[in-house]
């Protein structure tokens, strides 16, 4: 179908946490018509769904979950945040009024060209944040399709490289030992927030202080958790912490953006890919003896190799693979760390604006809290 | 030829390598076979060429045969109908059996290469990927490449062939009729990109549902017990329902747009023969008969309908392989994935190595850690500066929460891994120096997981030594505490027992890779939790076996258990990748210390009673606002 230059098409879907007895009854579906009559709009049978919300049900694992779709066609650019507001409206609707099978476990939106169009991603990033009243941000699934979730933004993905930022994996097993006698035996530990502040000086390996706030300092807490996890808490007024937020991080978020092992996520202008682990030794041989990046240099495909050959970031089993060389290049290609300048390979020029971070779906971002 | 590229490394020395494009990597595999492949091509294309022959004796026969009534030219034409029909299926029957035969040998030869290959790779390798993914690799993405050598090239050269050839005959029998039918042609190509990419991806993620499924339900019949044991059948049931409907429904978009694609195909070759029919028809219909008589104005028809015939026919067969050409590169795609995939593998290195000269001698059993650090690849430290000695004859055990190292220090002793710093020393002479194998078949490891063969016990108690005599192997179950449950079996010794060993209990299982690792009669023994599976009697039973037999050798034990490490000559209590204390059992159940938080339960049970007790008095006192 011809459209005018700047008609733009969304196609949002929604998921919702599943239920074991939920069912399509009438009374559902009668509050579906209701919500048509109140959202919907014609798309002019564009894209994938129609212009009026429709449900489905899914079946996940041993409950059924439903999915609410609607695509919208907007044909002024300066429109496209209501729009797709009205959408996150009526998603959010659904779940306030009982239609869905819970609250919102995820969504998802399709449009050409998804993961270049930084300026069709910003209307809805604006709209997500009006209603949810948060910043969301995408996760790269194809060309056109992008899962909308929630991130924590660790570090750049260079210092993540380096361990040179924040986070240090020698501090994690020590987290993870702290929320373990949190979790041990909970009631003892309640009405506290747990942190970790990380003492952080350039070119140094970070310190961590852990730390707890609450209404007033409890003694017992420190001295059980020093007994258990020596590790010492030092308590920090509620006010000091919300006037810094970006001091403390909390001992889940620490946990997940010091480990070494699973997968990796970077985001790139609020786009999140998911690298390979095993992929990563090719950005190493992008990187000086200090472990800098090197942008203003590209590498010829010999010259990746020869590094390569001595590289210590690599797995010795793979130092002499062509293939290995070859596949990492593809990967890191499609997920836009590399750029490939003809024959040759550059470091992307936006890598030190890469982001390390850990995706959450919507309905998981604020339980990682609790 | 590969490209031979010299490349410099850090020393600045000179390094000759071969990269091989996937396309010279696919050559190399079917070079063998480059003859037989070269007979089903030239099959292959007289079958094009015989297949040509039908249009023209079918044109003959309602050109000509039929409107004269020619009896003779319609049997002849018939005849040769059936002629063409016959050769063409007997050289189809040739044709299958060689491509048959070709993948075949392919796909045999890839395996073989293959599996070979990963018998050879280090430990790391099997530690960094599932054996699903390996066998995945094995025997699915080998099949790819198969296919692109039996289905996707030589219909490749034959569609270019047969399109060529056709157009030729078009081109030949009336030009403009030829550029008439060619004009649809870009449409086919048009629909290759309005569908492809959608079809790509709908079939990664069918390819990808498919491995989910393949996995999930190869996870739930290992683990067939576990789920009876929670009597999860039902809600494994019902994840697995869900996933399937997922995948029935990327199935069913995947057909839609395969269906749509060919509905388009097809509508734009028959828009393409309608048209080839009105100007073929066209010409016959508004043929001036000026100046020619009435035969001749008769033959000119004739020869217009033999020819309208003859080229409605070919223009069908040319759209044939235009579809047939675009659909190759469809398939092309899994079978290059494939091929990166098979190779990946095959480029791998072991992570250790021989040296040249390196040492094939018989040890005596002194192991003599220095200064020894180990970390993985991209990853923290394991070990940090880790030194002992173990004298032949000393039994070490290595004590320890988990995650504190001791296996690495078993991984490094069996040479599964180098250390990063540090030397490892066995007689004094560096563990580099030896060969692998060498040093390898002077030990034996029994580890916590026993894997038992599916086989006979006897093959089972051989695997250690194919060629121990009988009296060996019967021995060797006897020190291991097995013989009498082996006795007591239906076939004794010759009993098959399942794949893991299934039909025995976690302690026959163990007293058995006991057994396997005895009729070694190995100079080094590593037991890593090798007993943990045993009730006390039957640990006793096989700890008074091991005693006897470590006399002469180095034993190193990591257990839990206090029972099999408490006549140890040395303990290493080990904490995140460091030796916190060493000593005698006698030594160290005295010390304050991890040690004894670990094996002396009471005074763990009273301290920990006495820092809840301060814990409650500081509640207590925090309650009265003394604090």
């Amino acid at each position: 179908m011809i459209l005018p230059k700047n008609a733009q098409v969304y196609d949002l879907a929604c998921h919702y946490e599943p239920r074991s007895d939920f069912a399509l009854s009438a009374r559902l579906r009668k509050s579906v018509k209701e919500l048509q009559d109140e959202f919907g709009r014609r798309a002019w049978m564009t894209g994938s769904y129609s212009g009026r919300p429709t449900i489905h049900t899914d079946m996940k694992g041993i409950a059924i979950g439903t999915r609410i779709e609607m695509s919208t066609l907007v044909f002024r650019p300066s429109r496209r945040q209501d729009r797709v507001a009205n959408i996150f409206r009526m998603f959010q609707a659904a779940a306030d009024r009982g239609i869905s099978s819970g609250p919102i476990a995820r969504m998802t939106v399709r449009f050409d060209h998804a993961d270049r169009r930084v300026d069709l991603r910003e209307p809805i990033m604006d709209a997500f944040a009006e209603v949810f009243g948060n910043p969301c941000i995408f996760q790269f699934q194809f060309n056109n399709y992008l899962r909308i979730g929630r991130a924590v933004v660790h570090q750049e993905l260079v210092h993540y490289l380096r361990e040179d930022g924040p986070y240090h994996s020698d501090h994690q097993p020590r987290v993870e030992k702290v929320q373990n006698e949190l979790h041990r035996q909970p009631g003892r530990y309640e009405g506290y927030r747990y942190f970790v502040e990380p003492l952080f000086t350039p070119g140094q390996k970070p310190e961590v202080r852990f730390c707890y706030s609450g209404a007033r300092p409890d003694k017992l807490i420190e001295v059980t958790l020093r007994q258990k996890s020596e590790e010492t808490l030092a308590f920090v007024e509620p006010g000091e912490v919300d006037a810094a937020p970006d001091r403390f991080v909390s001992l889940a978020d620490y946990d997940l953006g010091s480990r070494r092992f699973g997968a990796l996520w970077v985001s790139e202008k609020g786009l999140l890919r998911r690298i390979d682990r095993v992929w990563l030794p090719l950005v190493y041989l992008f990187m000086d003896r200090e472990l800098w990046p090197i942008l203003d240099r590209s590498f010829s495909w010999e010259e990746l190799y020869a590094r390569q050959r001595n590289s210590r970031y690599v797995p010795i089993s793979s130092r002499s693979s062509t293939t290995f060389l070859d596949i990492c290049i593809e990967r890191l290609r499609e997920r836009r760390i590399i750029l490939a300048d003809g024959s040759r390979y550059r470091l992307n020029p936006e890598f030190p604006n890469i982001l390390h971070v850990t995706y959450y779906e919507l309905g998981e971002y604020d339980k990682r809290l609790s | 030829m590969p490209t031979t590229i010299v490349v410099e490394d850090e020393q600045g020395e000179h390094i000759v390598v071969k990269r091989k494009t996937r396309l010279q990597q696919f050559l190399q595999l079917v070079r063998p076979y480059r003859w037989m492949l070269g007979q089903c091509l030239v099959i292959m294309l007289i079958m094009s060429g015989v297949a040509m022959v039908q249009p023209l004796l079918f044109a003959e026969v309602i050109g000509r045969a039929l409107p004269n009534q020619d009896l003779e030219l319609f049997t002849a034409c018939l005849v040769g109908m059936l002629v063409v029909m016959l050769v063409g299926e007997v050289l189809g029957l040739l044709n299958g059996h060689l491509l048959r035969l070709v993948a075949g040998r392919v796909i045999f030869d890839i395996r073989r290469k293959m599996y070979a290959h990963v018998q050879r790779l280090s430990l790391s390798f099997f530690e960094s990927r599932s054996p699903g993914e390996i066998n995945s690799r094995l025997m699915g993405d080998t099949a790819s490449i198969a296919n692109l050598v039996t289905g996707t090239v030589l219909r490749t050269i034959e569609s270019v062939f047969r399109a060529t050839f056709i157009l030729g005959l078009l081109l030949w029998m009336d030009w403009r009729i030829a550029l008439i039918a060619m004009a649809v042609t870009p449409l086919h190509f048009l629909s290759y990109f309005l569908f492809e990419r959608r079809l790509g991806h709908e079939s990664w993620k069918a390819t990808e549902k498919n491995s989910q499924i393949n996995g999930k339900t190869n996870e739930v019949f290992d683990a067939a017990k576990v789920v009876k044991g929670y009597s999860a059948e039902q809600r494994e049931v019902k994840t697995l329902v869900a996933q399937l409907r997922e995948g029935y429904e990327i199935g069913l978009r995947s057909g839609w747009l395969t269906n749509a694609w060919g509905a388009f195909t097809n509508s734009v070759s028959h828009v393409g023969s309608l048209v080839v029919m009105v100007a073929t028809g066209l010409v016959v219909i508004w043929m001036d008969p000026t100046g020619l008589t009435e035969a001749q104005t008769r033959d000119q028809v004739q020869q217009g309908v033999v020819n309208f015939s003859a080229m409605i026919a070919y223009v069908g067969m040319l759209y044939a392989p235009i579809s047939q050409l675009i659909n190759v590169v469809g398939q092309i795609i899994p079978a290059r994935v494939g091929l990166q995939r098979v190779y990946e593998i095959l480029d791998l290195e072991q992570d250790v190595v021989d040296k040249p000269d390196a040492l094939h001698r018989k040890i005596k059993g002194d192991v003599k850690f220095e200064q020894v650090c180990f970390a993985y690849p991209m990853d923290k430290q394991v070990l940090s500066d880790i030194s002992f000695t173990a004298s032949t004859g000393q039994v070490i055990a290595l004590v320890g929460p988990s995650g504190a190292g001791k296996t690495t220090v078993a991984n490094l002793i069996a040479r599964f891994y180098e250390p990063t710093a540090g030397h490892i020393l066995i007689d004094d002479i560096d563990i580099t120096d030896y060969a692998v194998h060498s040093l390898r078949n002077q030990m034996s490891l029994v580890l916590q997981e026993t894997y038992l063969f599916r086989g006979t016990v006897r093959e089972n108690l051989l695997y250690g030594k194919p060629n121990a005599s009988e009296d060996e192997v019967i021995n060797a179950a006897m020190l291991a505490n097995a013989h009498e449950f082996i006795q007591a079996m239906p076939y004794g010794y010759d009993t098959i027992i399942g794949a893991h060993g299934a039909r025995l209990s976690g302690g026959q299982r163990q007293r058995l890779a006991i057994a396997r690792a005895l009729i070694r009669d190995p100079r080094l023994l590593i037991l890593d939790e090798a007993t943990s599976a045993l009730d006390t009697a039957s640990e006793m039973k096989v700890q008074e076996a091991l005693a006897t037999l470590m006399n002469d050798r180095t034993t190193f034990i990591i257990a839990h258990r206090l029972s099999t490490i408490k006549d140890a000559s040395q303990i290493l209590v080990m904490e995140k990748g460091h030796i916190v204390q060493r000593g005698t059992y006698g030594e160290l159940i005295e010390r304050d210390g991890l040690f004894r938080k670990l094996y002396d339960p009471k005074w763990a049970k009273e301290r920990e009673e006495r820092e809840e007790e301060e814990l409650k008095a500081l509640s207590e006192e925090l309650k009265a606002g003394a604090v």
